[in-house]
This record gives structure tokens, C-alpha cells and sequence, in this order.
């Protein structure tokens, strides 16, 4: 069956609601494609002082980190998942990975892991057993640096996205479908993305739709959008767009939002924010990432 | 849009249903990792076995072994489980021995990454498995110390389990992830019993299940005889100092004397969850039973071509799977 793209609660109900079950294994990975908008309004600072792209490029490599650390054992990192990140800025869509993973669109982990560009030491704060709180330096991980420069071609952006991920599940039919985390802070320069968005949700493996989720971040104090569940509340011709771009959640990331961050998401729930502020964007890209089982 | 236009239409074509076709991994057992003795069955039934000390000792003011520990004091939810077999006064030994042990990998191009282990003590006809969750940093590092714990003295000494455990990993060279990765820590059920007086010591955390068994039948199963209890995130042993208070409380918790009158049962099954659930969901009237084909099997190739088949079905969770029978006999 072909979903059509535009109905995702529809689609998962006519699926029997046999979707988004595959466990994930080194013989069954999944995939996170992360799509990064670089356009210039990138640069401009969010409330805590620092650019939208600083903050999103922190989120991305805490992200990779984590997602290394979840597969990392006692005899190595374990390849649960692949991993690709997509830039796009001015009229240029590229691989957002540098050195030696530029050389293909999607890496199993185990490589994420083995190619970072830097590793930094980073001070955070740690809870010290008395109530109080102690510094502790921390390796951190960095595989890609903040840019702004240029338009938002974000249409050709999800079409680049699509082509990766029609490869991938053509060439992992059993595996739990593709993820995609698209962050943004505006509208396509280059036309409508819907329809790209569309069919690249269509994707599929034997378990289920590529799943598309969209953060809009902000710059300014304007109240956040979360996961609305219907179109019609939303307030503009931007905040309806993202809502029929994005999936809705399976139910291991609503009981994960739940347990996590006490985000109670309904069947009809849509993975997007718009005006999101730091704190949002760190959520929901950890409620994005967040894997089904792993064996 | 051209560029859309030109994408492979191969994965979006046609709706694939589920149809596992998972390729298997099997695993004989070997003495390194499941710690089987190979003493045929029954060689050790001619002594008559004194059950050593059980680990934990009884709770403070606990005047029958079938008593419910006292009230708990902190965060630990109440008692896991309990025995629900009809106390009985006899206080006779019953005889256990080894009958037979089987594992099978969950994935079948990584043999060596079966996390569970089994092990037999035929002095004390004791008898163990534990399930490494796969979660874990060091799942079979973890399960291997807890293991030669338990074989060693039966009561283990979490702390200093822990101690040993920290301190193997604080030698290695690790790479910032996984010096990240330790901070997890590691986790395993167990699932144990020996003979003790009028009835069987065991000791069950999490997952792990120890099966009573009467005449091809499940007489009773702990910690739950609800194929839905193993669903659940289990309880686990950690490896990690923070838990040690837990862990002891776990110990404590969940562990019985189960009474069992002489003849009351056969055999018991000690068997990780995936085996648990798929014998206690067995509501087919076909014959032979889940049950009856698993005391059936007598060398390692039946074991795996049963659960590749059942695996293939859906009626088997793709997990390590392992079982191991005992055979029981009233005492002297």
C-alpha cells in the first residue's frame, strides 16, 4: 500500500496499526536524517543571547553524542542506527558532515562516532550528592559548526532528503522506517516544500512511513506552537504548512514525551513546533531521536 | 517539482506487510560462558544434599520462610512476588539435578553477543540463570561476576560484586564514549533456586522466571504465571554503587522459600523471559504443548530449530532465549 502522504493518522489506521513495531538491531538499523536550515536569518540571536545557529548546531552534536553513547558498549559502538545530516542555505543543499564523512550522505554510527572534527572540554554542572552543585569537565563531541549565509532553499532541501531515504529503505525493507528531524527558522525561498515533504513521508520499510517531524525556531518572545493536533487553530498560512508536512507520533515517543518531560501527545498530534525557544528545540529533538526497542 | 520527479519509486511502491524473516543465530552452550557442569543427570542424587544458607537471610522477626518481609522503609515497591503454593509441614529435602540447558542467540551473525547465562552447582544442586539487559555498557562482564558469585557462595555479595565490577572497568582505556557509556552502568535479572528445607530456595529478580512443573504441566510459575507481568520493564541487579541499596532490597524482596510437598512437582524450568513468555501464552489445544515439545528436546540443534520456528510464526520474542531443566525427587 502507498500512504498518500497527507494523512498520517488515516494511513497508520489502514495499516492495522501494525507500524513502527520492528525492533532495532545491528542487522536491523534504522535511520536519523537530521535537515539543517544555514540561511542567513540563522545568525540572528535568540533570547539567550546566543544565534539560532549556535544553539542548533549545540543541539545537533549533543544529539550525535547521544546517539553514539545509546549504541556505545564495553567492545565497541554498536551500529543500531545510520546517521545523516543535510544543510541547506542560499541555493546550495549539502552533506552538514565534514572531513571524512562528506564523502557519503548517511554513515552507520559506529563511524559517526569515529569521525568527529573536534572534541572539546566542556564545563557542566553536576549535582554534587548535598543539595548543591560541583563544575565537572566533560568530553564533547563536535561534527559540525554553526553557519548562516543566504536564502532557505528548503523545497530542494526535503527533495535531497527523499532521494537519501528512498535509497536507505529500498535497501533496509525490515528495518523500523527512516526519521527525519527537519529544523527551520522560516519559509522556503525556493517554493512549496509540501509536496516533497509529502512524498518523502510516503517512504517506506515493511514497518511503517518515514516519519517527518518540523521545529520552527524563534527569535523573538513569541508564544510556541507545540504539537497541535488539528489545522484549523493554527493561526497563519506558515504554522497549517508545517502541520500537514510533519508525522504523527508513534506510540513509543508519546509514552517516551510522557515519561520524559510529561508532554501528554494524542494519537492526533503533530511532531512540530513553531516558535520554538531553546528548551523546545532541545525536547523535541530528544523526543525525536528517541529509539523503539534496541536488541 | 523535476527533482521529486526523480526519485526511485522502488521504496514507495508497494506496502510490505510484516512478515519476519529474521535469520537466527545459535549458540551451543559452553562451559566459559553459561557455565554448564555436564555430570549427567542424577549423578549427584545418590548424596543427600544439605541445603547451604540461602541468600538473603530471613527478614528480622520472620518465624516461617513463607512469611512476607516487613514493611518496606524507602522507595523499593512492595514485594515483586510471592509463593502461592499451599504451605505444607514436611520438611524433607527434595532432590534436584540437572536434566538438560539450551540457549540460542538472539542474533544470528553475532554469536558471541548472547547475554544471558546459565549455571549448575551439582554440590548444591543449585541452580541459576541470569538475563543481561542489552541496555547495559557491559551486560556480560556484569552477568559473568554476578554469575561466579552466585556459584561460589549462593549469597552474593553485591558490594563487593560492584566493587570488582567498577574497578575492571576503571582499568580499561575507553574513548569519551564509551567512558560516557560506563556512566549507564549494567543490569541483569536472576532467576535461582536450590533445595532447602520442605521445599525450594529461590530467588527471582526481574524477568527470569523459575517454572514448577508436574507431569508436563506448569503447576506454577514465579514471578508471575501472567504471560503479560514480562512485559514490563523489569526489575534488574546494577552494577553501579548508587544501586547497591536497591539491589539489596531485591535480594531481599525477592526472595522464598517455596513449601512443596514430595511429589508435587517434577521438574523446574529456570528460563529467560522470552522463553517465559511463550510458555505461559501457550492457550493452543494442540498437542503436543510448548511445554511438552521443550521436555522433549534432548540436544542443542532441537532447542534451535524449535525456536527458529516459533521465532519465524511470531510466537517467540527475538531474544536470547534461554532454558534449563531440572529434575526433581523427593529427599531421603
Amino acid at each position: 500500500m502507498v500512504g498518500d502522504g497527507n494523512s498520517p493518522v488515516d494511513c497508520q489506521q489502514q495499516l492495522g496499526g501494525a507500524v513502527y513495531s520492528a525492533e532495532i538491531s545491528r542487522s536491523n538499523p534504522t535511520l536519523y536524517l537530521f535537515l539543517v536550515d544555514q540561511s542567513a536569518s540563522m545568525n540572528d540571536e535568540m533570547l539567550s543571547g546566543r544565534s539560532k545557529a549556535e544553539f542548533v548546531a549545540d543541539v545537533l552534536n549533543r544529539t550525535l553524542r547521544d546517539l553514539v553513547v545509546r549504541c556505545t558498549r564495553e567492545d565497541g559502538v554498536r551500529n543500531y542506527f545510520d546517521v545523516g545530516v543535510i544543510t541547506y542555505s542560499n541555493r546550495e543543499v549539502a552533506n552538514g558532515l565534514g572531513g571524512a564523512l562528506s564523502a557519503s550522505w548517511l554513515h552507520p554510527i559506529s563511524v559517526i562516532a569515529d569521525n568527529t572534527l573536534r572534541v572539546e572540554d566542556r564545563i557542566k554542572q553536576v549535582d554534587d550528592g548535598a543539595g548543591g552543585l560541583v563544575s565537572q569537565t566533560v568530553k564533547f563531541p563536535v561534527w559540525m559548526d554553526p553557519r548562516g549565509y543566504g536564502g532557505t532553499p528548503m523545497q530542494e532541501a526535503i527533495a535531497q532528503a527523499a532521494h537519501v531515504v528512498a535509497d536507505w529503505s529500498d535497501a533496509h525493507p525490515t528495518s523500523f522506517p527512516a526519521t527525519v528531524l527537519h529544523i527551520t527558522d522560516g519559509a522556503s525561498t525556493d517554493g512549496d516544500p509540501e509536496h516533497n515533504a509529502s512524498v518523502l513521508r510516503s517512504l517506506t520499510t515493511n514497518d511503517g512511513e518515514t516519519l517527518l517531524y518540523n521545529v520552527h525556531v524563534s527569535s523573538g518572545n513569541v508564544e510556541p506552537i507545540r504539537f497541535p493536533q488539528s489545522e484549523s487553530a493554527l493561526p497563519d498560512n506558515y504554522s497549517q504548512l508545517l502541520f500537514r508536512m510533519s508525522s504523527v507520533f508513534p506510540q513509543h515517543i508519546r509514552d517516551y514525551a510522557r515519561d520524559a518531560y510529561s508532554i501528554y501527545l494524542s494519537p492526533e498530534s503533530r511532531a512540530m513546533v513553531l516558535n520554538a525557544e531553546a528548551e523546545d528545540l532541545v525536547k523535541f529533538v530528544d523526543i525525536g531521536s528517541r529509539p523503539a526497542a534496541m536488541r | 517539482m523535476g527533482v521529486i520527479g526523480g526519485i526511485r519509486r522502488g521504496a514507495v511502491a508497494t506496502w510490505r506487510f510484516i512478515s519476519p524473516t529474521y535469520w537466527y543465530g545459535f549458540r551451543r552452550l559452553r562451559p566459559d560462558d553459561l557455565d554448564f557442569l555436564t555430570e549427567p543427570a542424577g549423578s549427584t542424587q545418590d548424596t543427600n544434599p544439605i541445603a547451604p544458607p540461602h541468600a538473603p537471610p530471613p527478614p528480622p522477626g520472620a518465624t516461617e520462610s513463607h512469611e512476607l518481609p516487613p514493611p518496606l522503609t524507602h522507595d523499593v515497591p512492595a514485594p515483586r512476588w510471592t509463593p502461592t503454593i499451599t504451605p505444607v509441614t514436611e520438611t524433607a529435602v527434595p532432590c534436584f539435578s540437572l536434566r538438560a540447558g539450551w540457549t540460542v542467540c538472539k542474533d544470528p551473525g553475532l554469536p558471541d553477543s548472547n547475554e544471558d547465562a546459565a549455571v549448575w552447582v551439582p554440590d548444591r544442586q543449585a541452580a541459576a540463570v541470569f538475563d543481561g539487559a542489552t541496555e547495559s555498557f557491559a551486560a556480560k562482564r556484569w552477568v559473568s561476576l554476578l554469575r561466579d558469585g552466585w556459584k561460589r557462595a549462593g549469597a552474593l555479595d553485591l558490594s563487593s560484586l560492584q566493587q570488582q565490577y567498577a574497578a575492571e572497568i576503571a582499568s580499561m582505556n575507553l574513548t569519551w564514549a564509551q567512558q560516557q557509556a560506563s556512566e549507564r552502568g549494567s543490569f541483569t535479572t536472576l532467576a535461582s533456586v536450590e533445595p532447602t528445607d520442605g521445599g525450594l530456595a529461590a530467588t527471582c529478580i526481574g524477568d527470569s522466571a523459575i517454572i514448577l512443573i508436574r507431569e508436563a504441566t506448569i503447576v506454577q510459575a514465579f514471578p508471575s504465571r501472567d504471560p503479560q507481568y514480562y512485559s514490563s520493564v523489569p526489575d534488574a541487579l546494577g552494577s553501579h554503587s548508587t544501586l547497591l541499596d536497591s539491589g539489596q532490597e531485591l535480594l531481599r524482596l525477592c526472595s522464598w522459600t517455596i513449601p512443596l510437598a514430595p511429589g508435587e512437582i517434577d521438574c523446574i524450568a529456570l528460563v529467560t523471559d522470552a522463553v517465559a513468555v511463550w510458555l505461559l501464552s501457550d492457550k493452543s489445544d494442540s498437542e503436543p504443548s510448548r511445554l511438552t515439545r521443550t521436555l522433549a528436546i534432548d540436544q542443542s540443534d532441537d532447542w534451535e530449530a524449535l525456536v527458529t520456528a516459533e521465532r519465524a510464526a511470531g510466537h517467540m520474542k527475538v531474544d536470547d532465549s534461554t532454558v534449563l531443566l531440572l529434575e526433581v525427587s523427593a529427599g531421603p
